[in-house]
């Protein structure tokens, strides 16, 4: 780090220079450098249901899906995806307020409508969505896994309010509409949403409630999407949390970006799938992740899905709060072939709960 | 110690505009520009029908095929083609006997010696489908290739660096008497040598740390994250790439200066080495500090995206490959304008066009990119790269310059 700081002035100045005179500008917007740090309130608590977050059972088998089709910058809507391997990432938010009143935020809508139709009745999510009961619903990103199974939401209820990033693509936007069916990637809706929708930027947060705020990343996904959008919670003497889909701007990004952005964020808790071993590989830079999560000192760590079983069980065995789920999941018709007969249950999986107050 | 070697093939080609620049070289790089699309959609795209561009496949195979074409044309000089071949010969038929038989010997390398030789025999992290083969948590396909592949990009740019090192600084010394073969052997050889003990202490500590649990027994642990903010290599990666530009511009824009300057060979030798390794480390600093400076934050350690140290690391080679890409299209295209100016007004002439150049090149990458390559808008995305792109060009560009002769608007003269 000295050797880095030794020319940054120098090298500061001559950027300028250059950059001044060939009259290249930013290549990306600044998404970290807010003028101002934003106020988004408090609340007192938010549970997190795992509705599911096995999007896929087996990774191997979700890995040769992408490999046999050109691997993973090929389109998500081009991969004939073995449709028995499949299920769906969805959560059910319930958050308290300091008043006491409640919200219920139904986050991401799986991917097999067979799947996400048997999540959503095993944990009553079937019934707040029939019944209204749902307060808004935010699709995190245009990912298969937590986007397709939109039609199990709509037949439940058309007008759901919903949240979803700007940068979806043409055929997003068709499913949405009602009108998109693919049979190679075998993925359809003929249901048009038709309530309130809410189409976020990133060039601003949306503060849904006290405390409970939105904000966009605008960023390249593998598998050909764009963007995702993640929760911030501020709750009452605690901190921020974050819950995430696949969190593809990265665990720490997020929460260092809340402390830049957010009046008074201090860091306490995170859940979802945080993408880093998403398929049980490794790389030196997941270490990085491991370090850096220690030093913001975050309290709990409610971690599945695309955070990889392996780096869960080694953030586990350097010390991480990671929170253990039980053994719930295993009532659920199928389950992931990674992580049954370990020791110890280091995803909240499928029926798992966990409380941030 | 100070004799050189003949002057080899490659560097006494003379070539004549059919037209006069710089239509010339417009037009010729308006034509690599078509190729380079349609190579890419067929070959590369997401979209494509082959889909190289997984994205380390593709990566892996292009940089294969620039250090074969490095072999065959700066150490081998052509070899084993005839001088007469490569001087008179139909432009059309060595143009594609050169391009085909590099290419060939490019996918042996890698599908053969990498993937089924030393992968199957030896360093099994070399090879996807032998790791897939050894099973275990995590080694499945896809991730398991692209790790395979990682690792040979990480040594065959460490071959090119030394092959290309060793010839601008020691020419073929100490093997300047014997024939052509012997010491072009001799070169390959040692600089494979240099390139294997670089990998191991430079590299390998990664590679024994990208598998879970890691290796701890067959590697140190990454010694550099102090310095890096991150155990990934890639920050090793972010020094080699601009020292080996600076190695092709010293060859191509400054006319051999100023290692030529000093004419014993051991110590224009040495003094290569040193400078150009020092140069290519403070180039990767200040690359990192225009990067703080233009992205509004410094890296976070353990981040991702952009602020991702390791993407930081890598987008240096990046931004070097894409300056390299400008030197290119000057040297090859606009005959190394200018030419009449001294040698150090030309030199610096030409480094600014070659910098401002690159600049422009990755604006019009990063913006219009995405739609030509079928690519999705944005940095940082993880394994995404703009090298795969800007070495697939070069090698189309040295393809069409030299084996091709510039055909159809130059011709040897």
């Amino acid at each position: 780090m000295n050797r880095r700081d030794f020319l940054k002035d120098m090298a500061a100045a001559g950027t300028a220079i250059t950059v001044a005179s060939t009259g290249i500008g930013p290549l990306i917007k600044k998404g970290y450098a807010a003028q101002k740090k934003e106020d988004i309130g408090q609340c007192k608590s938010v549970k997190v249901t795992c509705v599911s977050e096995t999007a896929w059972f087996d990774s191997a088998r979700m890995l040769q899906d992408i490999k046999d089709t050109g691997g993973a910058m090929v389109s998500s809507y081009a991969h004939p995806w073995t449709q028995e391997n499949i299920g769906g990432y969805s959560a059910l938010l319930e958050v308290e307020q300091l008043d006491g009143s409640k919200h219920t935020i139904l986050m991401d809508t799986n991917w097999r409508q067979e799947w996400c139709d048997y999540v959503f009745q095993k944990s009553g999510v079937d019934k707040l969505l029939e019944n209204k009961k749902i307060d808004i619903m935010v699709i995190t990103h245009e990912h298969h896994d937590h986007y397709w199974g939109i039609k199990s939401t709509l037949k439940r209820w058309q007008n759901v309010p919903l949240v979803i990033p700007s940068t979806f693509y043409p055929e997003g936007k068709a499913l949405l509409a009602g009108k998109y069916k693919n049979d190679i990637a075998k993925v359809d809706n003929d249901i048009p949403h038709t309530g309130p929708l809410e189409v976020l930027g990133p060039d601003r947060l949306l503060k849904l409630y006290p405390g409970v705020a939105v904000k966009m990343f605008d960023l390249p996904i593998m598998n050909r999407v764009r963007g995702e959008q993640n929760f911030y919670f501020n709750i009452k003497d605690k901190g921020i949390v974050t819950v995430t889909g696949c969190c593809h701007a990265g665990v720490i990004n997020l929460m260092t970006w809340a402390q830049r952005n957010i009046e008074g964020a201090k860091p306490y808790g995170c859940y979802g799938g945080f993408h880093i071993a998403a398929f049980e590989n490794w790389d030196p830079k997941f270490d990085d992740i491991i370090k850096a999560v220690k030093k913001l000192d975050i309290q709990k760590l409610g971690c599945n899905h695309c955070t990889g079983w392996v780096w869960a069980q080694k953030a586990r065995a350097e010390g991480l709060p990671i929170v253990l789920g039980t053994q719930k999941y295993k009532e659920y018709k199928k389950i992931p072939t990674t992580g049954p007969g370990a020791k110890d249950n280091v995803y909240l999986r499928n029926g798992d709960e966990i409380v941030f107050s | 110690m100070s004799s050189e070697p003949e002057p080899s093939l490659l560097n006494n080609r003379q070539y004549e505009s059919v037209i006069p620049q710089p239509w010339a070289g417009i037009i010729n790089l308006a034509l690599i520009l078509i190729i380079s699309e349609i190579v890419w959609y067929v070959l590369f795209s997401p979209g494509g029908p082959v889909s190289l561009y997984t994205p380390n496949v593709g990566l892996a195979l292009v940089i294969t095929i620039l250090m074969v074409i490095h072999w065959g044309l700066d150490a081998f000089d052509f070899w084993p083609f005839s001088r007469s071949f490569i001087q008179k010969g139909n432009v059309i038929v060595k143009g594609f006997s050169l391009l085909v038989f590099y290419i060939a010997i490019g996918v042996i390398v890698m599908f053969g010696i990498y993937y089924n030789v030393i992968g199957r025999f030896g360093a099994i992290f070399f090879s996807g489908p032998q790791l897939i083969t050894s099973g275990g948590l995590g080694q499945y396909s896809q991730t398991a290739i692209e790790n395979g592949c990682y690792a040979q990009i990480m040594m065959n740019t460490c071959v090119i660096f030394f092959t290309i090192l060793w010839l601008t600084g020691f020419g073929y010394a100490p093997w300047n008497s014997c024939g052509k073969v012997t010491r072009a052997f001799s070169v390959w050889v040692s600089c494979l040598l240099l390139a294997v003990i670089a990998f191991t202490f430079l590299f390998f500590p990664h590679i024994a740390y990208m598998f879970y649990p890691a290796q701890t027994f067959m590697a140190a642990p990454p010694w550099w994250t102090n310095w890096s903010m991150t155990q990934s290599s890639l920050f090793h990666f972010g020094w080699i790439v601009p020292s080996l530009v600076l190695l092709y511009w010293t060859r191509m824009l400054w006319e051999g200066r100023p290692f030529s300057l000093i004419k014993t060979t051991w110590l224009r030798g040495i003094v290569t080495i040193i400078s150009i390794t020092v140069a290519g480390i403070i180039l990767m600093l200040v690359a990192d500090s225009i990067m703080s400076w233009y992205f509004g934050s410094e890296a976070i350690e353990g981040g991702m995206t952009t602020e991702q140290p390791a993407w930081r690391w890598n987008h240096v080679a990046e931004m070097a490959m894409f300056m390299q890409t400008a030197a290119a299209i000057l040297y090859y295209y606009f005959d190394n304008w200018p030419t009449k100016l001294t040698l150090p007004m030309r030199a610096a002439v030409r480094t600014l066009i070659a910098v401002i150049g690159g600049l422009v090149i990755a604006k019009l990458y990063y913006v219009i990119g995405p739609s030509l390559l079928n690519l999705v808008p944005g940095l940082g995305q993880e394994g995404d790269t703009s090298l795969a792109w800007t070495v697939m060009f070069l090698i189309l560009v040295i393809s069409h310059a030299v084996f091709f002769d510039g055909f159809p608007v130059k011709k040897r003269s």
